[in-house]
Order: C-alpha cells, then sequence, then structure tokens
C-alpha cells in the first residue's frame, strides 16, 4: 500500500509538471467566468429597454400604403428605432428603411445621425466620452460577427471601454462589447485551450491535455483516500469480512434483499 | 519550513473537498472534445427547408388600427417589438414579434394563426428526414423546462430512429423550433455536471460552483507552490550545499 502509495505521488508529481499551470488556467478562468453574470457581459446594461411600436400614432402609414410608395418592395416590417416608428424592406435585393410616418428614405446615416441614434438607445451615462464614430465596411474587427458589415463602430472613452455597433441599414445596436467581455472572451480562450479562433472546443491539445490531466486526478485522489486513510480503512473492513464471513449478515442491503425473496 | 507544512495541509484537505468535483470537470471536459456537434445540434435529420414562392399580395390588406382591434384580445400592446409581412403555407400574415412571443395573424381578416393537430403532422414530417417513424405528437403548455425563453405552446413529435429524434414546433408561427436527440442529451448531461447546473437553470452563476471554482484555484495553487518549492529546494541542495 506504501509502495503504491509512493508511485502514485510520483506520477501525480510528474504530471503535475506539465500541467500544473493549465490546471491553474482552468480553475482560473473557470473561476471568472461563472462570477460574471452572462446578461452583465453580453453587456445588456450598456443599452435602453426595448421600445414598442406604437400602432395608435394617426400620421403611422400602413403596409399597404408604404406597399403603394414602393410596390416591388419584399420583406416588409414595421419597427421602432428609437423615438420613431419604420419600415424596412428590400427593394431588388438592397435593403431599405424609411421613416413610418412620411415614407421617406433615411438612408444612408451620417455620422450625425449615428450620434443622435446611439444617445438615443444607449443606457451608458456620460455620453460626452464617445471618442470615435466610425462606419466599418471591410474588416470586422475580431469582437464583431462580420456578416454584420457594414456597421458603425461607436467607441466610448471610459473605464470599461465600452463600444457599440449600429448596423447601418436598421440604426439598431446589433453588438455590445466592454472590457469585461473582451476579457471573458481571452480567459474562454485559455479555458479551451484554442488560441486560433478562440470557438472550437473540440480541439487535440484540450483532449490530450484533459486525457492526461484525469490521470493526475486520479492520482491526486488516490493519494487523498491514501492521506486520509480511507484505504486503510477500506482494506481493514474487507480483511476483516473476509476472515469472519458471518459480519456481512448484519448488511441491511443483504438482509432485505433475502426477506424480499 | 511550517509555511511549507501548511501548504501541504491545505493541499490535502481541498484536494478532499474538490478533488471529485476536479474529476468530474475534467472528465466532461475531455468528453465535451469528443462530441459530434452535427448530431448534438441536432442537424443530422433535419430536412432544409424549401423557400417558398411568395403568391401574389391580397388587394385589400388589414390597416394598422384594424390590426389592433384583432390582436387587442391576445397581445398587449406595448409589447410589439416589430410585424413583418409574411407567407406561410401560401397565406399573407402579420407576423408580430412581442415580448410574450411571436404570433401570427391574417394579413387579410385578421385571425389568429394557431397550427392544428393535421398540420402540425405535416410539417414535422417535411422537417424530418429520417429513417424512423412517428411515434408521439403532443402539444406542450409553458414552461417547457429545455425551452425556458418560448412562452407559447410547443407541439412535440417522437421519431423511432435509432437517436430517438424529438421535434418541436411552435404552435404560435409553425416554425420548427429543433431537432434533439440522445446525442443532445447526452451533451445537455454534460453540460449539467460541468456547470454544476443540477436545476437546469441555464446558467452557471449558482453559489456552490463559484464556491468550488474558488477552491479549485487555492487546490492548484497550494499544489503549484509546493511543485516549485520542492524543485527549487533539490537544485539548491546540488548546487550550493555541494559546492
Amino acid at each position: 500500500m506504501k509502495k503504491l502509495a509512493l508511485t502514485q505521488r510520483k506520477i501525480h508529481k510528474f504530471l503535475m509538471l506539465f500541467l500544473g499551470v493549465q490546471f491553474l488556467l482552468w480553475s482560473l478562468s473557470g473561476l471568472y467566468m461563472v462570477t460574471m453574470n452572462m446578461d452583465f457581459i453580453h453587456g445588456d446594461h450598456l443599452v435602453k429597454a426595448p421600445v414598442f411600436v406604437d400602432l395608435h400614432s394617426e400620421s403611422l402609414l400602413s403596409f399597404q400604403e408604404i406597399l403603394q410608395l414602393y410596390p416591388r418592395a419584399k420583406k416588409l416590417k414595421l419597427a421602432q428605432l428609437a423615438q420613431q416608428s419604420v419600415y424596412q424592406f428590400t427593394l431588388n435585393g438592397q435593403p431599405q428603411l424609411v421613416s413610418a410616418n412620411s415614407g421617406k428614405s433615411l438612408l444612408p446615416f451620417t455620422q450625425l445621425d449615428i450620434k443622435q441614434l446611439v444617445i438615443a438607445q444607449s443606457n451608458i451615462g456620460d455620453q460626452t466620452s464617445i471618442q470615435k464614430i466610425s462606419l466599418l465596411t471591410d474588416n470586422a474587427p475580431s469582437e464583431l460577427s462580420s456578416r454584420h458589415l457594414p456597421a458603425w463602430q461607436v467607441t466610448y472613452d471610459n473605464f470599461s471601454g465600452d463600444t457599440l455597433y449600429l448596423s447601418s441599414v436598421t440604426g439598431q445596436v446589433i453588438t455590445k462589447r466592454h472590457n469585461y467581455w473582451r476579457f471573458f472572451d481571452f480567459v474562454w480562450m485559455l479555458h479551451i485551450m484554442d488560441y486560433e479562433n478562440r470557438a472550437d472546443i473540440t480541439n487535440w491539445l484540450l483532449f490530450i491535455f484533459s486525457l492526461t490531466g484525469i490521470f493526475s486526478c486520479l492520482s491526486g485522489l488516490y493519494l487523498v483516500g491514501h492521506r486520509f486513510r480511507f484505504t486503510a480503512k477500506l482494506k481493514k473492513l474487507f480483511t476483516k469480512n473476509k476472515k469472519n464471513p458471518s459480519s456481512t449478515i448484519d448488511c441491511p442491503i443483504v438482509k432485505s434483499a433475502k426477506g424480499a425473496r | 519550513m511550517a509555511k511549507m507544512a501548511l501548504l501541504r495541509k491545505a493541499h490535502k484537505w481541498l484536494a478532499l473537498i474538490v478533488g471529485v468535483q476536479f474529476l468530474i470537470w475534467i472528465t466532461t471536459g475531455l468528453l465535451f472534445t469528443l462530441v459530434d456537434s452535427e448530431k448534438s445540434h441536432g442537424q443530422i435529420y433535419r430536412a432544409k427547408q424549401n423557400i417558398e414562392q411568395a403568391p401574389a399580395l391580397p388587394e385589400q390588406l388589414l390597416t394598422n388600427t384594424q390590426l389592433v382591434e384583432k390582436i387587442a384580445l391576445n397581445i398587449a400592446e406595448q409589447s410589439i417589438h416589430s410585424i413583418q409581412l409574411k407567407v406561410f403555407h401560401q397565406q399573407w400574415y402579420y407576423h408580430l414579434n412581442t415580448t410574450t412571443g411571436r404570433y401570427l395573424f391574417s394579413a387579410t381578416t385578421g385571425e389568429q394563426f394557431n397550427v392544428e393537430e393535421n398540420l402540425a403532422l405535416s410539417l414535422i414530417l417535411e422537417s424530418y428526414q429520417g429513417p424512423g417513424k412517428l411515434t408521439q405528437l403532443d402539444l406542450l403548455t409553458p414552461p417547457i423546462a429545455e425551452f425556458s425563453h418560448i412562452k407559447g405552446r410547443l407541439w412535440q413529435a417522437h421519431f423511432s430512429d435509432e437517436i430517438n429524434t424529438t421535434v418541436y414546433l411552435e404552435q404560435n408561427t409553425g416554425r420548427i423550433l429543433s431537432h434533439t436527440n440522445d446525442t443532445s442529451d447526452y451533451n445537455d448531461i454534460l453540460k449539467m455536471l460541468h456547470f454544476m447546473d443540477y436545476n437546469d437553470t441555464g446558467h452557471f452563476n449558482s453559489w456552490w460552483i463559484i464556491t468550488m471554482a474558488i477552491l479549485a484555484t487555492l487546490l492548484s495553487l497550494s499544489g503549484l507552490f509546493w511543485l516549485v518549492n520542492s524543485h527549487y529546494r533539490k537544485f539548491k541542495n546540488r548546487f550550493f550545499k555541494a559546492a
């Protein structure tokens, strides 16, 4: 028993020489992820509560009226953009946005339009901290899915480095990022060990580390058993029962099973 | 040296408390790397949806005021995010996206659309391309554990294939929500164990996982210190005491 414990100790120590740092990274990144509220990480606090369409508004054009103005409109949708009602649709595959009161096109947005839209939608207290408003057309930053392009990026000069992304065709906030999200993304990368795309959990490196991790964990658990003399007690119990078979009858499970028969 | 003894003791006791959970984390982590994502996302027997050829628009669409009157019975007005004109099964509808769910109202009569059993059956069979046969069809009323974000009723269909596919269809919209199967169930069990989410809340912010994560961090830290210290001592003995 002692010899086995010694080998287990060696195994545990040897494996942890390679895995120890990753174990610490797994624990720390896991701790960060479980302590963070997901709604917070998603940046829900950065924008105001969703707005609703006011169907009672007298000046609101109907679907029929919009179709008379734009007979070839497809995917016609009435939505609310900040304080005004809008119709979104496509014309020959091109996305359009018109005021639901006048039917006039709101596109393309100017930088000033975006500033007003972001102030109306954002929940970030100090709007004077807007640092930069730029239209992204070709290269999406890693924190924005490229399917959203072209999009407007609004960066804030504040502690949490808030950045809001607005659709260039609907004017709605589509993505919210801040430093806590960025750090979450970074520790997620450390956790799943996919250092390139930060997305693939079925990678070889993680497979090999977790497989060897199981062995070092098992050897550690054996040592726990040994240290707290669980193994010794089990062994003692086992040999005692062998010497004196009558003692097994005391086991209530065996008794009840016999009774059931 | 008393410090090292304390560290060793801490490592031992921490291992006693979090050791088994650590093993569960690593084992489920390993199994995650082996899960076939196509199967677990239920795509395997899911037929691709055909894009419908839109019929001509009706002469007279319901006006906004008429629509308001029709929906007032079912939906709070201060809850509509958007309304889209949409075709479903060759009919035009107003598709309402609201805080209480999604709804379809006929664009001509304003009548609310609901998937009846026969239609549910044909829509579900349309979306399924596996070898199994439909064995059971039920209408579920929320709350439904796997779909806590869906507020309407769901049609649930079981199929007798080798992976026990289950298909879910939204009653209010006729939309196929998802295909699930044994692999996705297996994946759900792994997630439950890894996130210690035994109540199936879909969150991993419980106080017990936070506690365990703190203890796990301390376990790793104490182990690493111990390891570094023992190697440092060996190193020191070899090169300095000998000299």
